[in-house]
């Protein structure tokens, strides 16, 4: 990404490194008075630091105006739908709509100059007062949104950087980021006109502008209910790899860092790619990926299935949680297992664990009256090893954690001998408050935990089916 | 120049006003405003401005005093870099309204293809949504001096691979 391999830096490379860098921290407003000082100094006596300021200005604008998906559509908009003779963008309104946020309806361009003139007047005027009133009502106005429904380790960390661990509700302003973390975490984003966001599990997010619903998705799990918003300021949702632009509807998304799954449960949404501006609209019922370059499609909403399987053949799964990727001394045939690991599980302090990935959204797996949980595995040591299955409720609008589901009696070998063990998943029980059983909620997350010292589990294959004995079966694999 | 004339030119050439009234407000959306404002006056003095060239110079007198009177009516807000260093910016940035944006454009989109991924996403988190140097680190999860020293180099190769670009094409006309 930077020096091209074999250049030699030199003094004037460092002395435009440091330049820079100090550019940087002058636009975060982060150079105490000497610093200000020695940056005016360098910009009046220095042509050379003159030119790299204005080129990283310009260069800066220059991205920003490129690769802004809400700023090229606005452009294209104005495009598609004022073009004057020339090609160009003509009328005082067009003007208006390119070059600010306000939005201006569309005049007549055929318009005498006096109304013209009449007009600028009057739109100056306009935005005199707006901004006056800005000024005059900051605080009020950047509170932008309220923090409710708390549950578990939600924090909000100011655009300082300052971070306040919230207990039962806060007002949100503009560039506070809010982190929820851990899954049985989840807190909602409540704005004044009705729109809420619900944030669930390790989840961050930034609240943009005031003047309009912007939000940055770090990474997470959100599921929205927006209320109508003004065609030209939809709510924006912006992930690492994907812009979501709503108008009013229902929707989930799941953000990673190279990829953002949508599922859109009533009305339609703009899904845009921000590497290359490709771009789909999902109607209800249905739901689009974006990758790096993947093709987007627009699918149905899978139901949610009633088996599921893990075989780590070819590494671990996308996402996995939890766990290290083995090769050696597996059964006949296999060519991967997962190992379990020691770290942090969620907030719960560090255990040894195999976690699969989150899937918040589309769920694991179904359970049926008869549904079973089948591993093959083996343990060096014998001790206990608990099974998680963890949960949401099954509403996808507003789906929250439910709670744990939990194996105690796991199979206490330690031969190092591979078994294939059957359990039925009425086995599990609930060790959160409610009396819902597994077939009500939806399992999102599966773990295999155990305290130390390791007893050396390795699990080559995991699998659930709709049917089985009914009871617990073990079988020794020779 | 007619009011058409001025509203095409502004919007083929709002990237340069956009940097120089950035580098005073310190803020993407304030530089918005300041150029609709701007805009709107120069419509408004249409008859005044002889051509493209002279719309320029004066959109950036313009930009500079119109960007002074928000940051005095906002008292959060300050201006930190002095009047007479904003007057030698002024005619530095002359130096740039002889290049194309269109072209830069193309030469921006073909340099940040070859940034790693890692790379771009950075800018993007940078320039696109507008996040702090504190924010971006929070994010990539490094301390803020890594992202200003990420920042630095991306510039830098930014700079070198645009200046090629646009040397190899001025070698084909």
């Amino acid at each position: 990404m930077t020096d091209q391999p074999g250049k030699v830096r030199d003094d004037s490379d460092q002395a435009a490194d440091d330049f820079l860098a100090s550019v940087l921290r002058y636009f975060d407003g982060d150079l105490n008075d000497a610093e200000v000082a020695e940056l005016n100094q360098l910009l009046r006596g220095d042509p050379t630091s003159r030119r790299w300021f204005v080129e990283y200005c310009t260069r800066s604008c220059l991205i920003r105006e490129t690769f802004d998906p809400e700023r090229q559509a606005l452009l294209r908009r104005e495009h598609d739908t004022e073009p004057s003779a020339t090609g160009g963008h003509t009328g005082i309104a067009g003007a208006l709509r390119v070059f600010g946020p306000l939005q201006r309806a569309t005049g007549d361009r055929r318009q005498s100059w006096r109304i013209l003139a009449a007009l600028c007047v009057l739109v100056g005027v306009a935005a005199v007062l707006l901004l006056w009133q800005w000024g005059g009502r900051e605080r009020e106005v950047l509170t932008i949104a309220s923090l409710e429904d708390v549950v578990g380790d939600v924090r909000v960390v100011t655009a300082k950087g300052q971070s306040h661990r919230i207990e039962s509700s806060a007002a949100i302003k503009s560039g506070d980021t809010i982190r929820t973390r851990g899954t049985e975490s989840s807190a909602v984003l409540a704005y004044a006109d009705g729109t809420r966001l619900t944030l669930v599990g390790n989840t961050s997010v930034m609240c943009g502008d005031h003047r309009s619903k912007s939000i940055v998705v770090h990474q997470g799990t959100l599921a929205a209910s927006v209320k109508p918003q003004p065609a030209e300021k939809p709510l924006v949702l912006t992930t690492p790899s994907a812009q979501v632009q709503v108008l009013g509807t229902r929707f989930q998304i799941e953000a990673l860092e190279n990829r953002t799954d949508l599922s859109v449960t009533e009305g339609r949404v703009r899904l845009v790619r921000i590497r290359d501006q490709e771009s789909v609209e999902v109607p209800d019922g249905k739901y689009a990926t974006v990758t790096e370059r993947n093709t987007l499609l627009v699918k149905d909403i899978p139901g949610l299935p009633s088996t599921w399987e893990e075989t780590f053949e070819a590494g671990l799964p996308e996402g996995w949680a939890r766990g290290k990727w083995v090769t050696d001394e597996l059964p006949a045939g296999s060519k991967g297992a997962v190992k379990a690991a020691w770290g942090e599980v969620d907030s719960e302090g560090a255990n040894y664990s195999v976690g699969s990935s989150e899937q918040w959204l589309q769920g694991l797996f179904a359970v049926q009256k008869n549904s079973h949980i089948h591993f093959t595995f083996k343990t060096e040591k014998q001790g206990w090893i608990n099974i998680f299955i963890v949960t949401r409720t099954s509403g996808s609008d507003d789906a929250r954690f439910s709670g744990n589901y939990l194996l105690r009696d796991f199979p206490k070998t330690g031969s190092g001998q591979w078994e294939t063990v059957s359990i039925p998943l009425d086995k599990f029980k609930r060790i959160h408050r409610g009396m819902e059983s597994l077939r009500e909620v939806v399992p999102f997350k599966l773990l295999f935990v155990f305290d130390a010292p390791d007893r050396g589990l390795v699990i080559d294959r995991v699998w659930v089916t709709p049917d089985g004995p009914g009871r617990v079966v073990s079988e020794v694999i020779h | 120049m007619d009011a058409n004339g001025i509203v095409r030119a502004l919007i083929r050439d709002r990237v340069k006003l956009l940097g120089f009234i950035w580098a005073i407000v310190r803020d993407h959306h304030l530089a918005d405003d300041v150029l609709q404002d701007v805009t709107v006056l120069a419509m408004e003095r249409a008859a005044e401005i002889r051509d493209d060239e002279h719309l320029l110079l004066w959109s950036r007198k313009a930009a500079r005093y119109k960007s002074l009177e928000i940051l005095r009516s906002q008292a959060h807000r300050t201006l930190a870099l002095d009047h007479d260093v904003l007057e030698s910016l002024e005619a530095q940035w002359a130096s740039v309204d002889a290049a194309a944006t269109s072209d830069e454009v193309g030469y921006l989109r073909g340099c940040m293809e070859r940034l790693t991924p890692h790379a771009q996403r950075i800018v993007h988190l940078r320039y696109t949504q507008g996040l702090s140097g504190i924010q971006v680190a929070e994010i990539i999860k490094v301390k803020v001096h890594s992202v200003y020293v990420a920042l630095t180099r991306i510039h830098r190769a930014l700079e070198e691979c645009i200046r090629h670009r646009r040397q190899a094409a001025e070698g084909c006309t």
